[in-house]
């Protein structure tokens, strides 16, 4: 037993003293498959219906293995530690939208956005006591553990206390996006702090439900995410998702899975101090 | 490690505080409620006894989690806004009641049916001949077991977690998600419950001591 | 009424994660078994470490939640260790039947205590062999106090078992949760999910019961 933990020990510090181009691209052109985590709770990006993943990722995830010419497998994974099982090397790609955010940057390398969304707080429809952001004062507020819009809602917690209001009356989070709206509908939370397509497909699922009452802070952009030293696969994802923004083919795709068409930059949507930039 | 004790130290805390009252609180409800239950199991009216036995039967044959998920479930259909911690104690209030029914049950059938009537012979109302006359004859058979479901109950808690309730597993997946320290989260969480619940087995293993000997002697 | 035909309605779509908790649970209750007889052996062993190293493990399975040691080998160690992908779903039997074999083991540790330590002697002194007195001898009074026991056992497996639905295994649990959010009610297929786990657990549990009878009056109707 020792000696295997040893030898665990000894062939992880070997993997990653070794300096190759990229030993992910290797791997998966030498297994011939690629491993890829999802989160299939948020509608309509990647969802289960009928025991299969499907959605706008998958449709993209599709794309993606076509241009590598290998099989994917892929995993159904809780989001949050969905970021650290890559770093440790549980999977090679993450393949759910993940919120480009300065955090996240320094750590993790993201593709292209295929997509932009919005931040929005999310109220029961009629419900006119949220007209802005700085209503949420004194009001029991929801999130998804570990999404960015968790780090979204502490950040409108902290503006609302430091300019004078007493900020939410808790912030209490939980383990999907659906969960959220649960909580919402059934009247356990005031406001629920989600992106505008999530809320979109909330409205859609049970109409007359939900109204988005506000929106906050700058564009979001999602993206896919791979380990910083994974060059050569975060090069194709690129290049999958350029091919398919030039052609229009991911416009059309979003409109189909959406509703709606958003932007896709090709540059400019890394934040400052971003590991890929280094 | 130390770092990360030192910056995230206090949610974990509060997540161990959590969880020590959903347990506690939870445990004490429960035994009560169970307390009752049994005396229902044990009742020679059918219209009593199927009831109980038909709860008892349900909850010992579903998995925590499922129940945990079905009463905030329904809370949620029924829109009654609860904090969460207080409905997690329900949960392991609903739970330990099923299981403690049984245990008081088992014990009631070693007290002699006649020391009952003896009681009544005696003038002592039923209430109080279960106080006086059996209930400290079913000690030494239900400590030490209900030591043991205080344990399996504060390990079954963790699966509160997965409906939301920040107790200490939860507390541990807010930590990872800011932290991205997987195993060492998942190192210090573990041995708050080992703490915790290796404390409650030992306890029920010295009841159980005491109770043999005290009865031998 | 009509919520409980919707609910019904459910079941079939949850059969494919029923049957995955069924394997997960068959494949975790051999595995404890297999551990089980391991500690068991440790447990009796010459050496104090092996003794030792077998209560140590007993003690950390019995004080660890499940779902925390799932997240753990699941999330933590690959993590520690650098191990790269492993699977869920074999990870998920694996953590499953390394804890249940600290139980499994302690029942079958229970079992062997109450055999008469002296019939081994006496059935040596009668010329039996070492087989023989396992199968004429020991076996037949063990196991009517060991199975039922561990028929309960496999009873806390599949109450243990929707842990793995925390670690992305498609079972009864996780089945569910993915068909409530297509439904978008987290009620109805909840419902439908605890019908199909309390239909296995009560015939485990009318199988464990049906075997203390089967085994034990035999022994009582001389």
């Amino acid at each position: 037993m020792l000696r295997l933990l040893l030898s665990f020990v000894l062939l992880a510090s070997l993997g990653t003293g070794s300096a190759y181009a990229d030993e992910t691209m290797e791997k998966i052109k030498s297994s011939g498959s690629i491993t890829v985590a999802t989160e299939a709770a948020f509608k309509p990006f990647e969802y289960v219906e009928d025991g299969k993943i499907v959605g706008f990722g998958a449709d993209l995830l599709q794309e993606v293995v076509k241009d590598l010419g290998v099989d994917v497998e892929q995993l159904d994974l809780p989001f949050q530690g969905i970021l650290a099982g890559l770093a440790a090397g549980q999977y090679d790609l993450v393949a759910t939208s993940v919120a480009i955010n300065p955090e996240r940057a320094k750590t993790y390398a993201f593709s292209r956005p295929f997509a932009t969304v919005t931040n929005v707080v999310v109220v029961p429809a009629g419900d006119d006591e949220v007209a802005t952001v700085s209503d949420l004062n004194g009001l029991l507020v929801g999130s998804q553990l570990g999404s960015s819009t968790e780090a979204i809602a502490r950040q409108i917690d902290e503006e609302l206390k430091s300019s004078g209001g007493s900020g939410f009356s808790d912030l209490r989070l939980y383990q999907t996006f659906p969960d959220t709206a649960f909580a919402l509908r059934s009247g356990q939370v005031d406001a629920i702090i989600i992106g505008s397509t999530t809320a979109g497909e909330f409205m859609a699922a049970s109409p007359d439900t939900f109204e988005v009452a506000a929106e906050y802070g700058d564009p979001v952009y999602l993206s896919w995410v791979v380990r910083p030293d994974s060059k050569e696969l975060l090069k194709s994802l690129d290049a999958t998702i350029t091919r398919l923004a030039d052609s229009g083919k991911l416009y059309e795709l979003q409109e189909k899975w959406v509703g709606i068409r958003s932007d896709s930059p090709a540059s400019g949507y890394l934040p400052q101090g971003a590991v890929q930039l280094q | 490690m130390i770092e990360l004790l030192s910056e995230h130290g206090d949610e974990i805390l509060r997540g161990l505080l959590a969880t020590i009252m959903i347990v506690s609180c939870g445990f004490f409800a429960g035994a009560l409620l169970g307390l009752a239950l049994s005396s229902l199991l044990v009742s020679s009216r059918k219209a009593l006894r199927w009831p109980a036995r038909t709860f008892v039967e349900l909850i010992r044959n579903t998995p925590f989690l499922i129940q945990a998920m079905l009463l905030f479930a329904l809370f949620g259909v029924l829109r009654l806004r609860i904090d969460p911690l207080l409905l997690g104690g329900a949960a392991v209030a609903i739970y330990t009641s099923a299981y403690m029914a049984e245990i008081v049950r088992g014990a009631l059938k070693s007290v002699a049916p006649g020391q009952r009537d003896a009681a009544r012979a005696l003038g002592l109302k039923p209430l109080q001949s279960f106080r006086l006359i059996v209930f400290p004859q079913l000690l030494p058979a239900i400590i030490p077991a209900s030591a043991n479901l205080l344990g399996t109950v504060a390990k079954e808690s963790a699966f509160l977690s997965a409906v939301s309730v920040a107790e200490l597993t939860f507390a541990g997946q807010v930590v990872i998600a800011q932290t991205f320290k997987v195993f060492e989260v998942w190192a210090i969480v573990g041995i708050l419950y080992l703490a915790i619940v290796l404390s409650i087995l030992a306890a029920a293993g010295h009841f159980e001591r005491r109770l043999q000997w005290s009865a031998r002697s | 009424m009509d919520y409980l035909v919707g609910v019904a309605e459910i079941v079939p779509l949850l059969l494919d994660g029923f049957l995955i908790t069924v394997l997960i649970c068959a494949l975790a209750a051999l595995g404890a078994l297999a551990i089980a007889v391991l500690l068991l052996a440790a447990r009796r062993s010459d050496y104090w470490w092996l003794r030792g190293l077998s209560i140590g493990y007993v003690t950390v399975m019995r004080g660890l939640p499940i779902v925390v040691f799932i997240f753990l080998l699941y999330f933590g160690l690959p993590a520690l260790l650098g191990l790269g992908r492993v699977s869920a779903f074999w990870v998920g039997v694996i953590a499953l039947a390394m804890n249940g074999a600290a139980f499994v083991s302690e029942v079958l540790r229970g079992a062997i205590a109450r055999i008469n330590a002296g019939q081994a002697e006496a059935a040596g002194a009668l010329g039996l062999s070492r087989l023989q007195t396992w199968r004429l001898i020991l076996i037949p009074q063990f196991l009517p106090i060991a199975l039922p026991a561990l028929a309960g056992e496999l009873g806390f497996l599949v109450k243990a078992s929707p842990a793995l639905s925390l670690i992305t295994v498609v079972d009864l649990t996780r089945r569910s949760q993915q068909v409530a959010m297509q439904i978008f009610d987290p009620l109805a297929p909840l419902l439908a999910a605890a019908l199909l786990y309390f239909l296995l657990l009560w015939s485990l549990s009318l199988l464990s019961r049906r075997l203390e009878i089967y085994l034990e009056p035999k022994a009582q109707q001389r």
